[in-house]
């Protein structure tokens, strides 16, 4: 019988190190996430990102050697992949995370290219949004610069559904810059709590001992 | 030979050992000088174009030599975390100054300190300053502090300092300092002049002049 977690653990491991690698490989294209389904044929990848057209390649050429490697190197049987554009690139924080990283290696200044980032956000319909810039440029001190818009969360069960979370790295002369992206969606709490009102409440009879 | 230095008084010195002299330096170093006076604050190891720089702001003993050869080595106590004793009032006795290193500091630290300035003095005293990791003006408030008669657990300090502003368009800027800094009327002692100097970023338009 197959030990139903292990299965599930090194599904999960799997598709981390998929992730991982995806990341690494496509910052510039805006890789946002991948989704890894099987299927009777074989294995269902959709890569989801900011720019299709650079994971495809001229002719498929890219995505034709993406396929070999996740077959050699991660054992995946006759994958399948598919590219798909994110829907909503400026709500999804991984790609806002490269996009800010890229800027900064490009040379931007690092407050302007942030500003620029934090209000393409909150233009999108975010709730909220935070960028953290952590890093120490010569002859100054390390520190955490954050630009904060809107309503963040940071505890409870509903930033697994509401906020999502990006950590992407720079590398600049004077050093490495990390960035941080958190944005707050907005998706509907599952649950919500309010005051009632007095005439929505029914008066119950007391009850007789 | 340069003339060695010791005047019979307790001097504080500030080895430079940040490649330039940015803002954020010079406003650390003039604060520091604002606390044990211009005629005690000793700056070494400055490269040759940044001396003037310094003496034009109000800097009054700048030299371009390091401090071990314009003091005896055996007469200094360099404050380094470390260390392996804290600093006590009765380990300022048959020095002639103590030595600060110039750094602006990593998050997590790297030891710099070690490396570039306590390897370098064989013979000298070395002591610490507690656990975090002060900045260079808040270092040598607590060695004057020290130095007058004060035990250092009794010095309060507090760690991690964070400055927070509202920018423009409904955005809160904050920056999060993780060092150690000494708390003088319940306030984290800053140098005047660095919350101007963090809110403006000024820092990225210097540096771009200076890469």
């Amino acid at each position: 019988m197959v030990n139903i977690k292990r299965y599930f653990i090194q599904h999960g491991i799997l598709r981390t190190k998929i992730d991982e690698f995806l990341a690494k490989q496509f910052y510039r294209a805006g890789y946002a996430g991948v989704e890894v389904q099987k299927t009777p044929i074989g294995t269902r990848v959709i890569i989801f990102a900011d720019r299709p057209a650079m994971i495809i390649g001229r002719r498929g050429a890219t995505i034709k050697k993406l396929a070999q490697t996740l077959e050699k190197h991660f054992g995946i049987e006759n994958p399948q992949i598919t590219v798909a554009e994110v829907e909503n690139p400026e709500l999804n924080a991984r790609v806002m995370a490269y996009r800010l990283a890229m800027a900064l290696e490009r040379g931007y200044h690092f407050r302007r290219a942030a500003y620029i980032a934090l209000r393409r956000i909150m233009a999108a319909g975010a709730v909220g949004a935070e960028i953290v810039i952590s890093g120490k440029l010569t002859s100054e001190r390390a520190r955490y610069e954050k630009y904060r818009a809107g309503r963040i969360y940071k505890t409870g069960d509903q930033v697994n559904v509401i906020v999502d979370r990006a950590v992407a790295h720079a590398l600049l002369k004077p050093g490495i810059y990390g960035i941080e992206v958190i944005i707050a969606k907005p998706v509907r709490p599952v649950d919500h709590i309010r005051i009632k009102m007095p005439e929505e409440v029914e008066q119950s009879e007391p009850q007789a001992q | 030979m340069v003339a060695r230095l010791g005047r019979g008084r307790l001097d504080f010195v500030i080895e430079h050992l940040e490649p330039r002299v940015s803002t954020w330096v010079l406003l650390e170093y003039l604060h520091a000088a604002s606390i044990v006076g211009p005629d005690s604050l000793v700056i070494t190891n400055v490269p040759p174009g940044d001396r003037e720089r310094l003496r034009d702001a109000g800097l009054r003993l700048v030299y371009g030599e390091s401090v071990a050869r314009l003091y005896d080595p055996e007469r200094l106590l360099v404050l380094d975390p470390r260390a392996e004793h804290p600093l006590r009032p009765a380990d300022m006795l048959g020095v002639d100054a103590i030595v600060v290193g110039g750094i602006m500091g990593d998050h997590p630290p790297k030891g710099r300190t070690w490396e570039l300035l306590t390897r370098r003095l064989r013979g000298a005293r070395v002591r610490h300053l507690g656990p975090g990791q002060l900045s260079v003006d808040g270092a040598i408030y607590v060695a004057h502090t020290v130095a007058a008669g004060l035990e250092l657990g009794l010095i309060p300090l507090v760690e991690g300092v964070s400055l927070s502003w509202r920018a423009p368009l409904g955005v809160e800027q904050v920056v999060d300092l993780p060092f150690t800094y000494p708390l003088v009327g319940g306030k984290p002692l800053l140098p005047p002049g660095l919350e101007e100097y963090l809110r403006r970023g000024a820092m990225y338009e210097e540096l771009a002049q200076n890469l």
